[in-house]
C-alpha cells in the first residue's frame, strides 16, 4: 500500500520529516506526527495483532480510536491504540497476540 | 435494482421524485437527482439559488425537483456529496449532454474525448467535453458537462478520462454461493473484541436474555478492550427484532467511567493530559 501523494479532494501531500520506527525488528520509514497506524498502512503492514479467542489476525476497523481492533504493543505497553497515537522517531512497535504481555 | 445491485436501473430512475420527466427534459436543460434512499442530507435544497429542490421536513425527505424553477446552472451537481446530480439536455436533436461531478486525476480538458460510462460503471459510448468547470464554489468537485449520442443522455452517469477504473464483466461478477454462504449475516461478529457472531446473541435472547446487560453476562460482549462502544447498540437492535419490540424499549447498558481508555498510571500519578483532538468518538 502506497500513500496518495495527489488527490483532487485531499490535495498533495505536503512534505513532512522522516522518522524512523521498528516493527517486528524491521526499520520503516514514517512521517512525524502521523498515527502509527497510519505509517504501518504505508509500509503495508495490515495485520496488527493476533485475536484473544480464535487466534485469527486482525487488522484495523474503525480507525477514529474507538473499536480497539488495532491495538499494538508500542515501546514495551501493550493494547496501545494505533491509530490515535502519533509517531516518534525510534518508536518500537510489535504485532501483539491476544492481550499482550507488560514487559519486565 | 439498487437493493440488490448496488446502483439504480431506469425504471426506478423515473419513480424518484427528484426525476422532473422525460418530456421536460427534452424541452430544456434540467437537473436529475437521483437520490432513492432516505438519508438525512440537504445541501442541495440550500444550494439552489432558485429554490428548484425541497427536501423539507423531515431532513430524511427525499429532494423533489421543481421543473419550472431550474435553471440547469449546476451548483447541485458539485455540492451534493453522494454525486447524484446531474444535469440532461435532451434538447438538440442530434446529441444529448450530461453535467456531472468528476473527482480525480487527470481531470478532463475542454474538448476532450472521454468514455461515458453507466451507472454501474461500463462503457457505453465516448462523448466530448464541451464545459469544464472547477470553480472555488466547487470545493475541488470539478463539474464536467459530456456531449454524448443522441439518447445516451439518461445512460451515462460517469466518465472515464484516461480509460482507467471501467467496470469489466468480470469486475461485476455476482460471488459465488459458497462466499455468499461464508458471508452470511449469523456468522458475522457483533462484539470484535470477545468474537462474538450474531448468532450467539440470537441463541442467548432465545435462551431468555432481554436486555444488552443480560447478554453481557451471557456471552461476554462490552467486556472487551473497547468496553462495548461498538457492540451495545448492535446488540439492542437484535434483541429488539428477536422479541419483536422498538430498540427504545429494550434496556440499554450500563454506561461507567472512564469514557475514554487512560493509563491506571494516571490515576496513580495524577497525571492526566487532555487530548481531545484525538478522542471525539468515544459513546
Amino acid at each position: 500500500m502506497s500513500r496518495i501523494e495527489h488527490h483532487v479532494i485531499l490535495g498533495d501531500l505536503e512534505p513532512g520529516t522522516q522518522v524512523w520506527i521498528t516493527v517486528d525488528g524491521k526499520k520503516m520509514p514514517a512521517r512525524a506526527g502521523e498515527p502509527i497506524l497510519s505509517a504501518l498502512l504505508a509500509n503495508g503492514v495490515k495485520v496488527q495483532n493476533i485475536s484473544i479467542k480464535k487466534h485469527e489476525p486482525r487488522g484495523y476497523f474503525c480507525g477514529i480510536g474507538r473499536c480497539t481492533n488495532c491495538v499494538m504493543t508500542v515501546n514495551g505497553d501493550p493494547n496501545v491504540r494505533t491509530c490515535v497515537t502519533p509517531v516518534e522517531d525510534g518508536m518500537v512497535i510489535e504485532t501483539q497476540d491476544g492481550l499482550g504481555k507488560w514487559e519486565g | 435494482m439498487l437493493e440488490r445491485d448496488g446502483f439504480l436501473d431506469i425504471d426506478e430512475v423515473k419513480d424518484i421524485p427528484g426525476f422532473p420527466g422525460m418530456e421536460v427534459l427534452s424541452q430544456k436543460k434540467c437537473v436529475v437527482i437521483e437520490c432513492a434512499q432516505n438519508i438525512p442530507c440537504n445541501p442541495c435544497e440550500a444550494l439552489c439559488p432558485h429554490h428548484a429542490i425541497t427536501v423539507g421536513e423531515p431532513i430524511t425527505n427525499l429532494p423533489v425537483v421543481d421543473k419550472d424553477k431550474c435553471v440547469g446552472c449546476g451548483l447541485c451537481v458539485a455540492g451534493c456529496p453522494g454525486q447524484a446530480i446531474f444535469l440532461v439536455d435532451q434538447t438538440a436533436e442530434d446529441f444529448d449532454t450530461v453535467t456531472l461531478p468528476y473527482e480525480y486525476y487527470p481531470l478532463p480538458e475542454k474538448g476532450q474525448e472521454v468514455y461515458g460510462l453507466s451507472r454501474d460503471g461500463r462503457f457505453l459510448t465516448k462523448g466530448e467535453v464541451i464545459r469544464m468547470v472547477m470553480s472555488k464554489v466547487n470545493d475541488r468537485t470539478a463539474v464536467v458537462e459530456v456531449k454524448v449520442p443522441k439518447g445516451f443522455g439518461m445512460q451515462v452517469r460517469g466518465i472515464s478520462v484516461d480509460g482507467k477504473r471501467i467496470a469489466s464483466e468480470e469486475a461485476l461478477q455476482k460471488p459465488s454461493d459458497a462466499v455468499l454462504a461464508e458471508a452470511n449475516e449469523d456468522n458475522m461478529y457483533v462484539c470484535r473484541c470477545e468474537e462474538i457472531t450474531k448468532a450467539e446473541v440470537i441463541e442467548a435472547v432465545r435462551n431468555g436474555a432481554t436486555s444488552v446487560n443480560e447478554v453481557k453476562r451471557v456471552l461476554r460482549p462490552g467486556m472487551g478492550l473497547c468496553q462495548g462502544r461498538n457492540c451495545h447498540k448492535t446488540i439492542e437492535r437484535i434483541i429488539a427484532q428477536e422479541l419483536h419490540v422498538p430498540p427504545a424499549q429494550v434496556p440499554q447498558a450500563t454506561k461507567r467511567g472512564p469514557v475514554r481508555p487512560v493509563k491506571v498510571t494516571a490515576y496513580t500519578s495524577l497525571d492526566v493530559q487532555a487530548s481531545e483532538q484525538f478522542y471525539e468518538h468515544d459513546w
